[in-house]
């Protein structure tokens, strides 16, 4: 993976140019992410307490509004202020992930705890593989993976988002396949 | 054949079906994320809106329904109506 190297004010910053998802970060967004990014990082690792997970979300942040980017040069609607754009987007996904990690752990402190400490390993991977799903893939496969846990056929949720059945049955497998992959998660039985 | 070492089992790791793990899915969602103070949760239409318009959703109510058991739930019953209301009167028996 190629590395690219900010202007930190203390220690250096290193960026990669590909997220842990492997979508391409747009130079453009690339240089505005070194400029924004000490500062964008530090705030977010105050707030996160993790190093790592405050800089997987700001490379996602800056794939998913290098995507945007794209998205937009195709309806030739300009972005005007890209490191607004690219700050708010870590924004929203520090929180994302801050209320996540406070809802979890009140649930393990609550109610949930005896029972979550008493599930398969198998069974914590699964919940672990949706949260993986949920929080890295687009909105289309966020709700084709909602409807196929409500019990909805291909056929309803293919109609319902106007598209072929094999599509979106193929939308899901892959999204699992790859949160499979990441997570080092076995397939289940068929 | 005699002192022919047998082979040693395999350790296996029992594996999930799909139907389990979309039932775990599931409860997950609706379980684990409690909010009893609701931070952050959208509008009830919001969420309507979300079962019923996919195509128009928005990201943000759609980011608070996986960290949100309370708003999981209204979404599913709202998907769950929207089943209902498209699933033939003949299909609905079986």
């Amino acid at each position: 993976m190629k590395l690219a190297r900010g202007s930190g004010r203390s220690t250096t910053f290193l960026l990669n140019s590909v997220d842990r998802l492997g979508r391409t970060i747009n130079p453009r967004v690339l240089a505005v992410a070194k400029e924004i990014g000490p500062r964008a990082v530090a705030y977010g690792e105050r707030l996160l307490g993790d190093p790592a997970l405050t800089m997987n979300l700001f490379e996602e942040s800056a794939a998913a509004v290098s995507e945007a980017l794209r998205r937009k040069s195709k309806d030739a609607r300009p972005v005007r202020d890209l490191s607004a754009y690219l700050y708010r987007t870590f924004l929203r996904k520090i929180s994302l992930a801050r209320g996540k990690q406070t809802r979890l752990e009140t649930s393990l402190r609550n109610n949930a705890r005896t029972q979550f400490l008493a599930r398969q390993p198998s069974e914590a991977e699964v919940l672990l593989l949706f949260d993986e799903v949920m929080a890295t893939y687009d909105k289309v496969t966020q709700q084709i993976v909602y409807r196929r846990l409500e019990g909805l056929s291909w056929k309803e949720i293919a109609v319902q988002f106007g598209i072929a059945t094999h599509a979106a049955e193929s939308r899901y497998s892959r999204a699992l396949a790859n949160a499979r992959r990441l997570l080092h998660i076995r397939r289940p039985r068929t | 054949m005699p002192g022919a070492r047998s082979q040693p089992a395999k350790r296996t790791k029992k594996l999930l079906s799909e139907e389990n793990v979309l039932a775990l899915g599931r409860k997950h969602f609706s379980e684990d994320f409690p909010n009893p103070e609701r931070r952050g949760c959208p509008p009830t239409d919001q969420l309507k809106s979300l079962a019923e318009n996919p195509r128009k959703a928005k990201e943000s109510p759609l980011n608070h329904i996986s960290s949100c058991s309370p708003c999981y739930r209204m979404y599913s019953r709202f998907l769950q109506a929207r089943k209902a209301k498209l699933r033939p009167k003949s299909a609905r028996g079986k």
